[in-house]
Order: C-alpha cells, then sequence, then structure tokens
C-alpha cells in the first residue's frame, strides 16, 4: 500500500515538472521560433553562434577583468635611487 | 634636483563582485540540470521506446531529490566550505551531464511487481535524476546565495539579486541555444571517425563539458570563502585605520537570533515568518510553472492580436507570455535587489508577495469581464517581476537575522518549505480542477488568496530588531536566543 502511494505520488509529480515539462518547452520553443526564425529573420545557426559567444564571454570577462584589476593593483617594483632622482 | 613619483596605485574591483559574477555565471550553466530534461527527453523518446508517463519518473525522482538534499548540501557547505562543495559538485555533475551523451537502449527492463522499469531509464534516472540533481543542491542558489552574504553588508541585497539573476536569465539563453544546436548538428549529418553525430547526444556532452571546464574551474578560483580569508572587509570598505577622515567605519554587527546551530533557529519567530512565507512562494510559484499554459489556454480567444503580431495558436501565444514572464524575472530580481538595500527588506518582500498577489486578481478577474488577453499580459509582467525576487530577498534576510554560521543549512531548511509548497499546490490544483467543474479559477483564487497572510508574514517581521542591518552588538557577543522579545517597532 505504501510502496503503491509513493508510486502514485511519484506518477502525479511526473505529470507536474514544471519549466521542465517537455510539452510546456516544446510551446515555449515554438514561441520563440515564432518571433526568432519567423518574425526577425534569424537562422537556428545564428542564434546559436550569438548565444554561444555570450556564454564563452562570459568567464573570460570574469577572468581578464580579475587578471587586470590586480595588475593594476599591484605596485610597481621600486626602483634604485639612482634612477629616481637625476640632476637639474 | 626633481624626484620621480612611483606610479600611482589603483584600488582593484573587490573580490565579492568576483564572487557575484561567478555565481551569475554558475547558475546561468545550470539549465541541464534544471531544464534539460524537459528539453532533451523529447528527442530520446523515440531512440529508447519510452513514453511520457515513463519519463515522469525522471522528473518526479529528481524534483523530490533536490529538495531534499537542499538542507544537507547546506549542512555540507557550512562544514566545508564553497570551494569543495561547488568544486566536487559541478565536477561531478558536468560528468554526469557527459556521460548522457553514451546512453545505450538496452532493451531489458526491471520487474519490481507493481510497475515495471526499463534498465535504460533506470540508468537515465541514476544519472539525472539522482546524480545530477544531486550535485545541482550542492551548487544551488541557496548555497551561493548562502556565501554572497558573507561578502557584502551594506550591498547585500543589490549583490545576491544580482547573483540570482543568472537564473532566469540562463534558463532563457541556454533553452534556445541548446534547442537550437540540436536541430543544428541534426540537419547538418556531421560525421567525425565515420559515426555520425546526434544532436541531443553531441548537446548533452557540450553542456556538461562547460560545467567541467568552465563553471567548476571558476568556482574553485573564486568562491572564497568569506572576506576575512583574504584580509579584506565586507563591501571593500577599507580597514578603520586607512578610512578617510571623518567617514564612519562599519562595525561588526550581527542580529539578535545570530545562531550556531540551524536547530536553534526554529525557536524563533523570524524563522517560521520567514519560511511561512517562503511556503506561499511555493504554492504560488509551483501553480504557476504548471498550471499556466493550460488556464491561459482557457481565457484566450482562438486567434490573438497582440501589438502587431497575430497569433492563430494561442498556446503559442500563451508560452510567449510564460517566455516574458521567465524574461521578467531578471528585471524583477535586480530591481527589488536594489530596493532591499535602500529600504527595509521586510518591506521589500511583503511588496513582492503583494504584487503577485495583484497579479493573480489580474489573472482571474479580468476575464470574468471579457479582458482575458489583457488579464494575461498583466498577469505576466506583474508575476513576473516577483517570481524570483523572492529567493534573494528571503536569503538576505536569513542572513541578517541568523548569520552566517549555520546559514547554508537554514537556507536549505527554509528552501525545503518553498518545495513543500510547491508540491502541495500542485497536486491542489489538479485536483480542485475536476471539483470544480473543470475550472482553473477557484485554484487560482485560492493561491492568490494565500499571497495576502504571506505579505502579512513578511511585514510582520520585526527587522529593526533582529536584523544585523540595525543592531550594533558586536558579532563576538554570540547567540542571544535568550533575549528574544523584541518590541514593537518593526
Amino acid at each position: 500500500m505504501g510502496g503503491t502511494t509513493f508510486v502514485a505520488i511519484l506518477a502525479s509529480l511526473g505529470r507536474h515538472h514544471g519549466e521542465a515539462d517537455p510539452t510546456l518547452l516544446q510551446w515555449i520553443m515554438a514561441a520563440l521560433s515564432h518571433i526568432l526564425l519567423g518574425k526577425l529573420g534569424f537562422t537556428e545557426l545564428t542564434v546559436v553562434i550569438i548565444i554561444g559567444i555570450i556564454i564563452l564571454a562570459m568567464p573570460a570577462m570574469i577572468v581578464v577583468a580579475y587578471l587586470a584589476s590586480t595588475r593594476r593593483a599591484s605596485p610597481q617594483p621600486a626602483e634604485s635611487p639612482e634612477r629616481l632622482t637625476h640632476p637639474e | 634636483m626633481t624626484t620621480k613619483s612611483a606610479a600611482p596605485v589603483t584600488a582593484p574591483m573587490y573580490f565579492g563582485w568576483y564572487i557575484v559574477a561567478t555565481c551569475f555565471f554558475v547558475s546561468f550553466l545550470s539549465m541541464p540540470g534544471r531544464q534539460g530534461f524537459g528539453l532533451f527527453v523529447t528527442e530520446m523518446e523515440p531512440t529508447f521506446g519510452w513514453d511520457r508517463s515513463d519519463i515522469s519518473w525522471v522528473g518526479s525522482v529528481g524534483f523530490l531529490i533536490n529538495g531534499a538534499m537542499q538542507p544537507i548540501m547546506g549542512a555540507l557547505f557550512d562544514k566545508y566550505g564553497p570551494r569543495r562543495v561547488f568544486g566536487i559538485g559541478l565536477s561531478i555533475m558536468g560528468l554526469a551531464i557527459m556521460s548522457l551523451a553514451f546512453m545505450q537502449d538496452l532493451q531489458h527492463s526491471l520487474n519490481l511487481g507493481v510497475i515495471s522499469i526499463p534498465l535504460d531509464l533506470l540508468w537515465f534516472i541514476a544519472v539525472f535524476s539522482i546524480v545530477i540533481n544531486t550535485c545541482l543542491s550542492a551548487a544551488s542558489i541557496t548555497n551561493m546565495l548562502a556565501l554572497v552574504v558573507r561578502w557584502f553588508r551594506r550591498k547585500r541585497s543589490k549583490a545576491t539579486g544580482l547573483a540570482a539573476a543568472g537564473t532566469s536569465i540562463g534558463g532563457l539563453l541556454m533553452i534556445p541555444f541548446a534547442a537550437y544546436l540540436m536541430g543544428v548538428i541534426d540537419n547538418a549529418s556531421l560525421n567525425i571517425g565515420g559515426v555520425e553525430l546526434v544532436g541531443w547526444r553531441t548537446v548533452w556532452f557540450l553542456l556538461g563539458a562547460m560545467v567541467v571546464f568552465l563553471s567548476a574551474p571558476l568556482a574553485i578560483f573564486f568562491l572564497r570563502p568569506s572576506p576575512t580569508e583574504m584580509g579584506l572587509n565586507p563591501d571593500g570598505d577599507p580597514n578603520p585605520e586607512d578610512a578617510p577622515a571623518g567617514s564612519v567605519p562599519q562595525q561588526s554587527r550581527s542580529g539578535l537570533y545570530e545562531v550556531n546551530s540551524w536547530r536553534q533557529c526554529f525557536k524563533t519567530p523570524p524563522m517560521w515568518q520567514l519560511s511561512g512565507a517562503y511556503v506561499v512562494c511555493g504554492i504560488t510559484t509551483g501553480l504557476l510553472s504548471i498550471h499556466f499554459i493550460p488556464y491561459a489556454e482557457d481565457i484566450l480567444p482562438d486567434t490573438v492580436n497582440f501589438l502587431w503580431m497575430t497569433f492563430d495558436d494561442k498556446k503559442v501565444f500563451a508560452a510567449l507570455m510564460f517566455g516574458i514572464m521567465t524574461g521578467l524575472n531578471a528585471a524583477g530580481v535586480i530591481i527589488t535587489g536594489f530596493m532591499g538595500d535602500r529600504m527595509r527588506r521586510k518591506n521589500v518582500l511583503a511588496l513582492v508577495y503583494a504584487t503577485r498577489g495583484v497579479a493573480f486578481m489580474c489573472l482571474v478577474f479580468l476575464p470574468l469581464f471579457g479582458y482575458g488577453m489583457l488579464g494575461l499580459v498583466a498577469f505576466a509582467l506583474l508575476s513576473g517581476m516577483s517570481w524570483v525576487a523572492s529567493v534573494p530577498l528571503t536569503s538576505t534576510l536569513t542572513a541578517d537575522v541568523y548569520g552566517f554560521r549555520a546559514l547554508g543549512t537554514i537556507s536549505g531548511w527554509v528552501f525545503f518549505s518553498h518545495q513543500i509548497g510547491s508540491f502541495f499546490s500542485i497536486q491542489f490544483a489538479g485536483y480542485a480542477y475536476e471539483w470544480f467543474g473543470n475550472s482553473y479559477f477557484w485554484p487560482f483564487l485560492i493561491a492568490g488568496l494565500t499571497l495576502i497572510p504571506a505579505a502579512i508574514m513578511a511585514y510582520s517581521i520585526k527587522e529593526y530588531h533582529y536584523s544585523s542591518r540595525y543592531n550594533s552588538r558586536p558579532a563576538e557577543a554570540g547567540p542571544q536566543l535568550a533575549t528574544a522579545g523584541a518590541g514593537g517597532r518593526y
């Protein structure tokens, strides 16, 4: 009985898994394609390339910003007094 | 004689913002674990001969495991720190996602008496529902926000809002990316070493590889546990001795109920107020994510004219509204994040629930007067702005009141209450739809009405007395549960 109830709960949950619902996602994709491919005239490949660049750019920007920031922040090595001073 | 001055030293960007950016990216890229199931199974069904009821097991088990593992992963986060929990979690998750590319049709079933489960489906359940969803709990939004709040005090709400926006924007971009990439690969008939690439297998592999090679290294490098480890102060503020003359240095503060153990927080009112409101959050978002589209179909005309577009299929328009709602999540979470640093956070949280309540009322009552499409559009705009906004505000308030020592576990329990609300609302709405003569009016009205007590619960949190924002007691003072009994000022 307990097992049957558990199976029933799981099965009912399975009908309802929100944004992961395959039917809902198919409809959302149909709506997106209606606009992106139909109205705006993009191809699937164009959308993939644009989003792919965004995905790869994000971690790259984080790392570059960090490296640039730490390099900017680190003080220049102290130069010898002879080079810092010169006769007028 | 002149002296050449040394090059000026520019202050580096505060390290906390790298943590926010990394959390944003990690949640952005976690789409395969959250929504990959729905996207890929329609492609996998014909290969393995599964039907939709078979596949429901995968989503169901994953949903349960993800919710139940949150407090456990929160406890691991508190004990072992973010770099280990996120690093290991993301690495295993990425490898598990990659392994789905190599699934085979096993052509045998496991007979359990009541049901018979195909072995390949069992394989999918083991990898996707158990391994990936467990790892997703490790790298969850609750653990992320539990980390971000340690790095910020004055800008805490803004920082958590920006980090949480990755979930919404990730869903918005990663779904079309994965779906169209599958189509591109299938249409191109690509061959590597004589093996023809299959769309869904290749995309599983690529998405998993992104998690392993992009998310995990970033998390391991950037997700440091606290600013003190790096000799920094929250918000990047200077040390008191370095502060400019006339400025008021931040004191190290703690909330009235700062706890060492998560069990202690259950003896205090804010935990129940936050969890109670979060149950309602789960009730309404759970209902929306499942029953929104069928309800929208009920109230829309067959042909929808919206702005310059005509939709011959009302399902497409309903799905578009759902997409807009999802897209607005990002705007809502960022705007409320900024508001949370300028106003009482419990007031902003109450406003979020009240806004969602108005959205539900628009959806329920405007169609009764013949304005179905207007009701749907108003609902999409208002509920989109308030859907995810409750998450960072709740996490921030939890940190303000209970401190950091057991924050991962406490946030895990609060999130668990959200899942309980989702579970029961989904079940209730399904049954209520049939009880009330195949109508969603009452389920949506009841769900909308529950937002009134949620807004009251959030508003009634005595933030002024409980929160570290307004409490100048030194952080070292330790737990103060015995002093509970705050006065009347909210």
